[in-house]
């Protein structure tokens, strides 16, 4: 079987858990809520503030739900010993890796776009724009945070590290994503699109860098 | 503080921050040392005695 | 048979033993040097004064911090490729050492920006970057304190020091970009495009005495590594009699081994 198959099997496996439980966002899309609510009460009642701060407080919400989804990613491993069958199973580990990348980075935009509707409706923010750099800096920067999810997700395994040390390791690693992605949506938001193609320019290089090195290094994370 | 005091500040922390550290590694040595010979005294003991 | 390679082995640690002490007396010296050419002989800064003379510790604190972390970086990619657990011992000391210049040179930068910029933090793209740097090697500190089999933690601590590594220039970029959006305070500390010849060689032999200082510490924390690692053994070794050394190395080979 081609990696590009393994690959789609195993994203389809996760997504297909993740649809029926709906585990993921049951939880993790309130999580989101709950915390740009809490933003919202810190930071206003202030229009011009709030609008300010938008795009910040939107990805900051990613940032902290990712680390929900990396962990709900692996979790459906963990029980009843379906990491191990996948390690026997004849797949290449790197499938296990980019699959597993698919699977959550395809959450993470639907999460992306609920949460910038709410950030739409709280902070008063029109949805006007360049839509396709508002696009394109959710997929890229999504795709970043589910690498590096992905791959860091395998420490959740242990309980010590599900508790802070995974958040540790995650949120310094992903502050390029963070700062591309604010700027691009704040200059696609604001019509500048066309400015924002530097910020777009290193969430790419982000994503390769991530995406390849994880392919390489992952299997090093699942031996026992 | 005036501009001599960072430069004493600076200078300061350097040495207090790095030759505190190797102090402490010192104790540290000592210490695994102490731990080794305690242990195998023990041992080694309770294997004469036992 | 046994006792001449035991004799060996003791030679060799002998000998590690007395190089770290001509190591730690030679970066002695090396400082001291340093500490005479900085603060007596070069003359103050046309436009810092005095404040400049920080430069000749906190550049090579920087160096130094991310030195550290490139040996953690190829350690780990040894350490992968090889599993010999000496590459492991390495990563785990130069990222001890390294959290340590990471925050002097922070704490360093403070002391150098308050007087220039008038502000104990402006968000500088160095420093910035410098503070996340710690946050990466805090965590990585971290993963090695779990409590997961030491094979298991050390392969774990190894991906994240190479990754780690990898992001810090694209953290660096991002940053500086981020930061350059604003016209905040543009007196650079390293200001001078060029620099008067006395400083550049103080500089330089500042930078060459912390080097050394560094692969001092980097050996006595190895010493200091292997004596703890003896001490666990010991404790959890059953059988009386048997040298010490042999049974750390067996430890070392069933770790490699599995």
């Amino acid at each position: 079987m081609t990696l590009v198959r393994q690959v789609g099997m195993i994203a389809a496996k996760d997504l297909r858990i993740e649809v029926r439980g709906r585990h993921a966002f049951g939880t993790i899309l309130p999580f989101a809520a709950t915390l740009l609510v809490a933003f919202g009460l810190s930071i206003g009642p202030g229009r011009t503030l709030l609008q300010q701060t938008a795009p910040g407080l939107l990805w900051l919400a990613m940032l902290f739900a990712s680390v929900l989804a990396f962990r709900r990613s692996y979790e459906s491993e963990g029980e009843d010993g379906a990491l191990e069958g996948l390690l026997l199973a004849p797949i290449d580990k790197a499938a296990v890796f980019l699959g597993k990348a698919a699977a959550v980075a395809l959450q993470l935009v639907v999460l992306w776009v609920a949460l910038l509707l709410l950030v739409a409706a709280l902070f008063d923010v029109s949805l006007g724009g360049d839509a396709g750099v508002v696009v394109a800096a959710c997929l890229l920067g999504t795709i970043g945070l589910a690498a590096v999810g992905s791959l860091f997700g395998v420490l959740t395994e242990s309980p010590r590290a599900r508790e802070a040390v995974v958040p540790l390791l995650v949120l310094p690693l992903a502050v390029p994503v963070l700062l591309s992605g604010v700027k691009a949506t704040s200059l696609a938001l604001a019509g500048l699109g066309s400015q924002a193609s530097g910020w777009l320019g290193l969430l790419v290089a982000f994503d390769v860098v991530f995406l390849s090195a994880g392919t390489l290094v992952f299997e090093h994370l699942l031996e026992d | 503080m005036d501009n001599a005091g960072y430069v004493a500040a600076g200078y300061l922390l350097t040495a207090a921050v790095l030759g505190g550290y190797v102090l402490r590694l010192f104790s540290r040595a000592r210490r695994a040392r102490r731990v080794t010979e305690a242990v195998v005294a023990r041992r080694d003991a309770g294997a004469g005695g036992g | 048979m046994k006792i001449a390679a035991g004799g060996e082995r003791l030679m060799g640690r002998m000998t590690a033993r007395t190089g770290e002490k001509v190591l730690g007396w030679a970066s002695l010296v090396a400082v001291a040097f340093t500490l005479v050419m900085s603060l007596i002989v070069v003359p103050p800064d046309a436009s810092q004064g005095d404040v400049q003379r920080l430069m000749y510790v906190h550049v090579p604190a920087a160096w130094l911090a991310y030195l550290s972390f490139f040996v953690v970086f190829v350690a780990s990619i040894a350490y992968l490729v090889t599993r010999r657990i000496r590459w492991d011992r390495l990563a785990a000391a130069s990222a001890e050492v390294g959290v340590l210049f990471t925050v002097l040179t922070i704490g360093l930068g403070m002391l150098w920006g308050k007087p220039v910029w008038g502000a104990w933090w402006t968000w500088d793209p160095r420093l910035t970057t410098t503070a996340i740097l710690l946050l990466l090697y805090l965590g990585y500190l971290a993963v090695r304190r779990l409590p997961e089999s030491p094979a298991r933690r050390a392969r774990w601590a190894a991906v994240i020091g190479i990754v780690a590594f990898l992001d810090v220039p694209i953290v660096q970029l991002s940053v500086t970009w981020w930061r350059s959006l604003h016209q905040g305070p543009t007196v650079r500390l390293l200001g001078e495009s060029t620099i008067a010849p006395i400083m550049l060689t103080t500089l330089l032999i500042a930078l060459g005495a912390f080097t050394l200082l560094y692969c001092y510490l980097l050996v006595l924390r190895l010493r200091v590594g292997r004596l703890e690692e003896r001490a666990v053994a010991e404790a959890l070794s059953p059988r009386i009699g048997v040298p010490v050394a042999e049974v750390v190395d067996e430890g070392e080979e069933a770790v490699a081994r599995g």
